[in-house]
């Protein structure tokens, strides 16, 4: 036992924070390929042949990793210098973060193996330890309660038993009559390359025969469940820091090209510290929006552009800003900027709002036939000031270029974070590292909600009820 | 429908067009190539030409107004630019930083039955497959692609290889398309020779061993990159617009050939989308061309990959006309004689 704890405690000494399990992973699983790679080559096995792609894959390695391939070169084993089998040593080349706890069975395991006998700690035998400690490995996560459930992935709170911090699982059912979901490859595929303090983590995969499993971070609520449990009414000093979260978030993907497209509030985790993080990357990338899902349920319209709305197939960074503009309008307001149900009552609801287009403020809508053949009454635009009172000058001017018809006058993310209406974050939100929160700023930190029913900060949110989209 | 037997007992149809008629052909089963190959000749490997039975879909859109098309050519390229001018850049250093991470210019070095030559059969085939579909031309570089990725981590068989095609097309098609092709066209197309559950399991083996890194920086988007920093530059003067918008078209059809070709595999594709361009512009004779030094490389090796895509070019003058927009193929015949 004292052993036990001595050993994690030097493993939490020499770990440096800065690394992620997931570098060492890669490093490991390159690793662990070239060495199957290279016993596959000898015998015939590894060959793909139809006759092993009917009987399944059960045999491949599932592990995450960032690494691209890569050509088979010699792994060289340790033999020849005799080290002794030191904690230090292990820890320092697993580089685990700092809050790791080793499952029971690993730790007797070290311990068997260990300082007794001095024996070099080959390359093989450091990497096998890391699928041992349990990357990869659905054992290693506990299920907790369901959170929501799609035809074609269930979301679970669990817990993990290396780190004991809790985690979504997203479960990804692989066997459709179309192979695996398109959903699941776009959101894998864009997230592990994204690595961002505004955008969710995801930890690891797991894949088993029948399913792919997603581990996520796991956010304690979203920004529709904080509105509900602030009365929706938010502090605006709250929904400023939130809003200049999102737009870091949104530059992030933009500058590498990738479009969010299904913005909305119940896609925006927020954890008990206040962090905003982009999640559900399932329709990013795809060239339009569908208006239903494979499984026939309806994709909501309500942060959808009026272009789009329109049939437009022209996909540019621009569709998420409209969407920008109804969160900051339901952040301010506690209510959904326009609710409607059909393509036409959606766009009912927008030109009733903000005025029906004109050849001014949309260059060639009066040409476009889908707008004519609906017919709608000419309204004139109403004062967003009346709608939402509590928005200062600045806040209503970025409203504004938020909701402009035309696409490419929209103000983009990258100029939205320089908008007047942040200035009191000060300077020094810009320079921010990406992977580093806001919070990290002594400048940058939450107020009480006004509309906050608890008189603890923040701590109802948690529970069933939690709406963690799937699609 | 007639198929043929391949080296195995396996009752295989190769290569089938999808616009072909059925009963109208039989095709050759893949044969296990066994003679030399010789490095320098290995552009006139494409044979692509047999196997555009029609012209594209794109040039029957064409036909009836030749105008309507190039006009929303250049509105689409007005709205693209407005958002260029915000993210370009960043794009472009974003996508060149990443590609040396995906090129496997060896794809084939350690396969035992997979040569050249069914490499570019098996993508010659799928160029009208991807066009049948209406698939964007975005797909099929990300199916190329995810084919030479795996090809080099994992010998297959011959007997699988339309399979893995199919099965690529299928994951680059479910990241960027709407509507990505059905597995049963997939599986129709290669005449029933594969179950669903093959091409299924197959999937998840090409993602497992990609490691779902599946989006790689693509010809297309430097195609993209340096037609909008051209028209950019241009300050939109008409004209210019129009040359940027055929030379694109042409340098689109020229990039299909060295996708099918094994010996462009060892080119970066921002320096094969540069030199695609600089040749569509020589080709179709226009006066105000692409500055080719904006891709940063040297003259030299712009040079190279330019006489090598020219030569693959002229080895396949009668193939090329297929893949472009009517109108540019009859501009293209024009400038030849």
């Amino acid at each position: 036992m004292n052993r036990m704890k001595s050993f994690k405690r030097r493993f939490s000494l020499s770990v440096p924070r800065t690394e992620t399990i997931e570098e060492s992973l890669t490093e490991f699983t390159e690793q662990f390929n070239q060495l199957n790679n290279r016993r596959i080559d000898g015998t015939a096995q590894g060959h793909l042949h139809l006759n092993h792609l009917g009987r399944g894959y059960g045999a491949e390695p599932s592990m995450l990793s960032s690494s691209e391939g890569g050509s088979p070169t010699a792994v060289r084993y340790r033999n020849n210098s005799r080290r002794r089998f030191s904690m230090e040593d292990l820890s320092k080349r697993l580089s685990l973060p700092m809050d790791i706890r080793l499952p029971q069975e690993f730790l007797q395991k070290l311990q068997m193996e260990s300082p007794e006998l001095p024996k070099p700690l080959s390359r093989m035998s450091r990497r096998a330890s890391l699928s041992d400690i349990g990357f990869g490995k659905l054992e290693t996560y506990i299920k907790l309660d369901k959170l929501g459930e799609g035809t074609y992935a269930t979301v679970f709170k669990g817990r993990s038993k290396l780190t004991e911090n809790l985690v979504a699982l997203k479960e990804i059912r692989l066997e459709h009559e179309e192979g695996a979901p398109c959903t699941a490859i776009r959101e894998v595929s864009l997230l592990k390359n994204l690595k961002h303090a505004n955008i969710v983590t995801l930890h690891d995969i797991i894949h088993t025969e029948r399913s792919l499993t997603l581990v996520f971070e796991y956010l304690d609520s979203d920004l529709k469940q904080y509105l509900d449990n602030c009365g929706n009414l938010m502090s605006i000093h709250n929904m400023k820091i939130f809003m200049f979260q999102l737009l870091r978030g949104l530059a992030y993907c933009h500058r590498r090209k990738i479009l969010h497209r299904d913005l909305k509030p119940q896609n925006l985790l927020i954890n008990e510290n206040g962090e905003l993080k982009l999640a559900d990357f399932g329709l990013a990338r795809a060239k339009s929006v569908p208006t239903k899902t494979y499984s026939n349920e309806v994709v909501t319209l309500w942060y959808r552009p009026p272009d789009v709305l329109l049939g437009s197939t022209e996909y540019s960074t621009q569709i998420d800003m409209w969407g920008v503009g109804c969160i900051l309008y339901e952040m301010a307001t506690g209510r959904p900027m326009f609710p409607g149900s059909t393509v036409k009552e959606e766009l009912h609801l927008i030109f009733r709002l903000l005025g029906a287009p004109t050849e001014e403020t949309w260059c060639g809508i009066t040409a476009n036939e889908e707008f004519r053949g609906y017919h709608f009454p000419q309204y004139r635009a109403q004062p967003l000031i009346n709608h939402a009172p509590r928005l200062d000058i600045e806040g209503l001017d970025l409203l504004t270029s938020l909701l402009l018809y035309e696409a490419k006058r929209r103000i983009s993310a990258e100029a939205g974070l320089r908008h007047p209406y942040f200035k009191h974050l000060g300077e020094r939100v810009h320079s921010l590292p990406d992977n580093t929160s806001v919070f990290s700023l002594k400048e940058v930190q939450l107020q009480k909600d006004p509309g906050y029913r608890s008189s603890i900060f923040h701590h109802t949110a948690r529970g069933k009820n939690r709406r963690q989209s799937i699609f | 429908m007639t198929c043929a037997l391949s080296p195995g007992r396996r009752k295989r149809v190769w290569v089938r067009s999808p616009e072909e008629r059925p009963g109208s052909h039989c095709r050759a089963p893949l044969k296990r190539n066994r003679e030399p190959r010789y490095r320098q000749h290995s552009s006139s490997d494409s044979g692509v030409a047999d196997l555009f039975d029609t012209p594209s879909p794109s040039s029957d859109e064409a036909s009836p107004g030749a105008g309507a098309s190039t006009r929303r050519a250049k509105e689409e390229l007005q709205l693209e630019l407005s958002i260029f001018r915000d993210y370009g850049q960043e794009w472009y250093c974003f996508q060149k930083e990443r590609e040396s991470r995906f090129l496997s210019p060896d794809s084939l070095a350690h396969q035992p039955q997979v040569k050249e030559e069914s490499r570019c059969k098996l993508i010659s085939w799928l160029i009208p497959v991807h066009r049948h579909f209406y698939l964007s031309f975005e797909s099929l570089c990300l199916a190329v692609n995810i084919l030479d990725r795996f090809l080099a981590c994992t010998p297959v068989a011959a007997d699988c290889f339309q399979l893995l095609g199919v099965t690529a097309l299928l994951i680059a098609c479910k990241q960027v398309e709407v509507h990505p092709p059905r597995v049963k066209q997939l599986l129709a197309l290669c005449c029933h020779a594969f179950s669903r559950e093959q091409l299924c399991n197959l999937e998840c083996i090409i993602l497992l061993k990609l490691h779902f890194s599946l989006g790689a920086p693509t010809l297309n988007f430097f195609l993209e990159h340096f037609t909008h920093l051209r028209v950019q530059q241009s300050q939109a003067c008409d004209q210019d617009m129009t040359e940027a918008i055929d030379a694109k078209a042409m340098a689109r059809g020229v990039a299909e050939l060295s996708l099918a070709d094994y010996a462009f595999n060892t080119y970066p594709p921002s320096l094969l989308g540069v030199c695609c361009l600089g040749l569509a512009d020589r080709m179709l004779g226009h006066q105000k061309r692409l500055d080719l030094s904006i891709s940063g490389y040297l003259d030299s090796v712009v040079k190279d990959c330019m006489e090598k895509l020219q030569l693959l070019v002229s080895l396949n003058g009668t193939s090329l006309p297929r893949l472009l927009p009517l109108e540019l193929s009859k501009k293209h015949v024009k400038t030849e004689s």
